[in-house]
């Protein structure tokens, strides 16, 4: 199947763009607060929880989400499934989207962010730090993602008689011809850092038993395949609703197959880690922290259930639906091994500030405005198909 | 060890002090040379002169947390200007133990530190006689060691747009002139000794064998998460974790998080191993696939 992607075309700034930009620069004047202030003014974050919804939130769901990247790399690169090679652009660009929002939300979380310039520095290195290798293979996936969805732009500017126009005749083929130390890069780092992102909290003595687990750097890998699955289904969801496009109704109900077993593989390790441990138990104890493991599951089981079936897998409604529910299950998940399960040394309670609520809105804004630049300017999204109608641009 | 050793020997181009750090930081014995402080809760008189010295040598503001509770300097935890407190436990119920006793938290400067093994760039190490010292220099301010610190050590300035994380640094300045630590000198019941750490475990010992019924029978620290180099006495009938003491057994906290990562990764030889692998597989893909989406 050859497929060529097109740009969108259509006016930019729709009322819903203007919406979101108005966020953003909400989140923008914010974080200048922090910056001039210090994170007091601003956070509810203190000693007992000295990380709030910044990081699981921006970093630890929006990078899950945004392994749908890494989910189709895989699935096309690695595992040769050329036909599905029309999501791949779409799925690259909401991971650079999505991780650039991590990225910019750590910058603004770290107190001393000014001595981050001194991360390449190899001799410095804590070889034993768990953040720093989640920290340098985020930074180098970020550059990585935005190289692998550049093709897009030189593709855009390679007909204008500009100088952009002409470095990118000179530059697209060349990065042509490297683009598989890059692929390959794509998916060695997403499986280092994202496992690490579970592996950071092995270390932690305030993790609550129902999370705490050697198996978390594996747990948190499978997770972010689910997720990163299922975005692409939600996103195709959502290109058609916002942008009028045409749905994909071959591959996303093959597609779909996938994040079930994924579920199977997650939940079978979870509970046998539980019982090897002995700690089945807990979760019958009437607490906050049963609730929500088990609000976790239930998502996973509720998500796996509504995709089980291949006529059900076509019907757009219902994979959309499950999609959601399977990244709530994900985001979840995350949720509670960051914030959630963490139980602290002394009296200590943390809810998020309206401020760090913005803040977090802000950002999420605010790739939602890049996105819908680059889908409507430059090549991203599979053409659609002759006959089929574009409705409307919201 | 395989890792570290990869990663040292790219340290070695930087510089020689990396490497020294690297070997002291995952120690798993005590340093010879290691120092600490032994606080024997039978002898505490709950005076915080300890405290005050402590502030005031470290220069650190009077406690600002909670001024609702007056005008006086009466922290009631660790915090961001407080790196030594004085703590009071009172006994609910009946049952064995005393009625009440004191016990104090400062960092415990653990054998294998779990804000050592956090700590990106090193800003937390372990240095001269094993005490575990901070350089802001090198914080960008992630406060993974309050995550990763079982003792709720590490203290960050959230209120400030250029902070700090402040702990006990065992006096280490003190240290480094011959004198010992400010809390140490100014204990007017000697209930918080200064000495070499295996002395001060000996001495520990001996006391349980003087008086055996008026300790309870444990040091706290000799052998708990991994070892540290405080050292602590109760009084006899008074379990450690009531007064604060977690008990998190004998394997170091960074243990499990250190030997995950280091079978993983084998010095950095996956990662290698894998990337080679997926490279050829990209490449071969792409000599097979038509209608490559990329091909401009
Ligand atoms: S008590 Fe906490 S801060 Fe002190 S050395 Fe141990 S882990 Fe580090
Ligand atoms: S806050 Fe600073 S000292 Fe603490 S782990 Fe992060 S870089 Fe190290
Ligand atoms: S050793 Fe120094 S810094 Fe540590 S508690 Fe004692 S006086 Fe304070």
């Amino acid at each position: 199947m050859i497929t060529r992607a097109e740009p969108v075309g259509g006016p930019i700034f729709t009322r819903a763009f203007l919406v979101m930009l108005a966020f953003g620069l909400v989140g923008v004047g914010l974080i200048g607060v922090r910056f001039l202030f210090g994170l007091a003014p601003i956070t509810n974050l203190s000693d007992g929880y000295p990380w709030g919804i910044w990081k699981p939130l921006n970093v630890v769901i929006a990078t899950g989400i945004g392994a749908g990247g890494y989910a189709m790399a895989l699935l096309v690169y690695i595992f040769n499934r050329g036909k599905y090679h029309a999501l791949v652009r779409p799925a690259l660009l909401t991971s650079a989207v999505a991780y650039s929002i991590g990225g910019a939300s750590v910058m603004v979380d770290l107190g001393r962010w000014w001595n981050v310039w001194r991360l390449p520095l190899v001799w410095l290195w804590n070889s034993h730090s768990v953040l720093l290798e989640v920290s340098l293979c985020v930074i180098t996936y970020v550059l990585v993602l935005w190289v692998e969805v550049s093709p897009a732009f030189w593709e855009g500017l390679k007909s204008r008689a500009t100088r952009a126009g002409r470095f990118a005749r000179w530059f697209g083929p060349r990065l042509q011809k490297a683009l598989p130390l890059v692929i390959a890069l794509g998916v060695l780092l997403p499986t280092m850092h994202q496992s690490a992102l579970g592996g950071l909290f092995m270390i932690s003595t305030y993790l609550h038993p129902l999370w705490h687990s050697g198996f978390l750097p594996l747990l948190f890998l499978i997770s972010c395949l689910v997720m990163g699955y299922s975005g692409l289904v939600l996103q195709d969801g959502l290109t058609r609703l916002v942008l009028g496009r045409p749905q994909e109704d071959d591959l996303m109900p093959r597609l779909a197959r996938l994040p079930p077993f994924l579920v199977l593989a997650f939940l079978l390790l979870r509970f046998g880690d539980l019982a090897f441990k002995g700690r089945l138990g807990l979760l019958l104890v009437p607490d906050r922290y049963a609730f929500f493991f088990w609000l976790e599951i239930g998502l996973a089981l509720a998500g796996s259930a509504l995709l089980l079936g291949d006529g059900h897998r076509r019907d757009p409604g219902r994979r959309f639906l499950a999609a959601l529910s399977l990244i709530l299950f994900g985001a979840l998940y995350r949720f509670d091994t960051y914030l959630i399960g963490i139980v602290p040394r002394g009296d200590w309670h943390y809810f998020p500030a309206p401020a760090e609520i913005f803040v977090s809105l802000g950002l999420w804004a605010l790739a939602g405005c890049v996105f819908i630049v680059v889908v409507k300017r430059f090549p991203v999204l599979d053409a659609a198909p002759p006959g089929a109608q574009t409705i409307v641009h919201a | 060890m395989e890792r570290r050793r990869f990663l040292q020997s790219l340290a070695v181009m930087g510089s020689a002090t990396a490497l020294g750090r690297a070997a002291q930081a995952s120690a798993s014995g005590a340093p010879a040379e290691a120092v600490g402080m032994l606080y024997d809760a039978t002898l505490c008189i709950g005076c915080k002169t300890c405290v005050v010295k402590c502030r005031e040598t470290n220069h650190l503001a009077p406690q600002r947390t909670r001024k609702d509770l007056g005008l006086h300097d009466m922290q009631t935890d660790l915090d961001f200007d407080t790196r030594t407190v004085i703590k009071l436990y009172k006994k609910t119920g009946a049952g064995a133990g005393p009625d009440t006793a004191f016990t104090k938290e400062q960092c415990m400067h653990c054998l294998d530190p779990a804000c050592v093994s956090a700590c990106m760039l090193g800003a937390l190490q372990k240095r001269e006689f094993g005490v575990v010292t901070y350089r802001p220099e090198l914080c960008i301010g992630c406060r993974y060691c309050q995550i990763a610190c079982p003792f709720g050590v590490p203290k960050f300035d959230f209120a400030s747009a250029t902070p700090r994380i402040s702990k006990c640094e065992l006096c280490m300045p003190r240290l480094l002139e011959g004198k010992e630590p400010a809390c140490t000198e100014v204990c007017p019941r000697k209930a918080i000794i200064y000495g070499k750490r295996e002395a001060l475990l000996a001495e520990a010992h001996a006391r349980l064998a003087k008086q055996p019924r008026r300790y309870f029978p444990k040091v706290y620290g000799e052998h708990d998460a991994g070892g540290t180099q405080v050292l602590y006495l109760n009084p006899a009938g008074l379990p450690f974790d009531k007064v604060g003491l977690p008990a998190l057994g004998d394997e170091s906290v960074p243990h499990l998080s250190n030997t995950i990562q280091k079978s993983l990764y084998q010095g950095m030889l996956t990662p290698a191993a894998l990337y080679a692998a997926l490279l050829f597989v990209v490449r071969r893909n792409q000599k097979t696939e038509a209608g490559d989406d990329h091909q401009s």
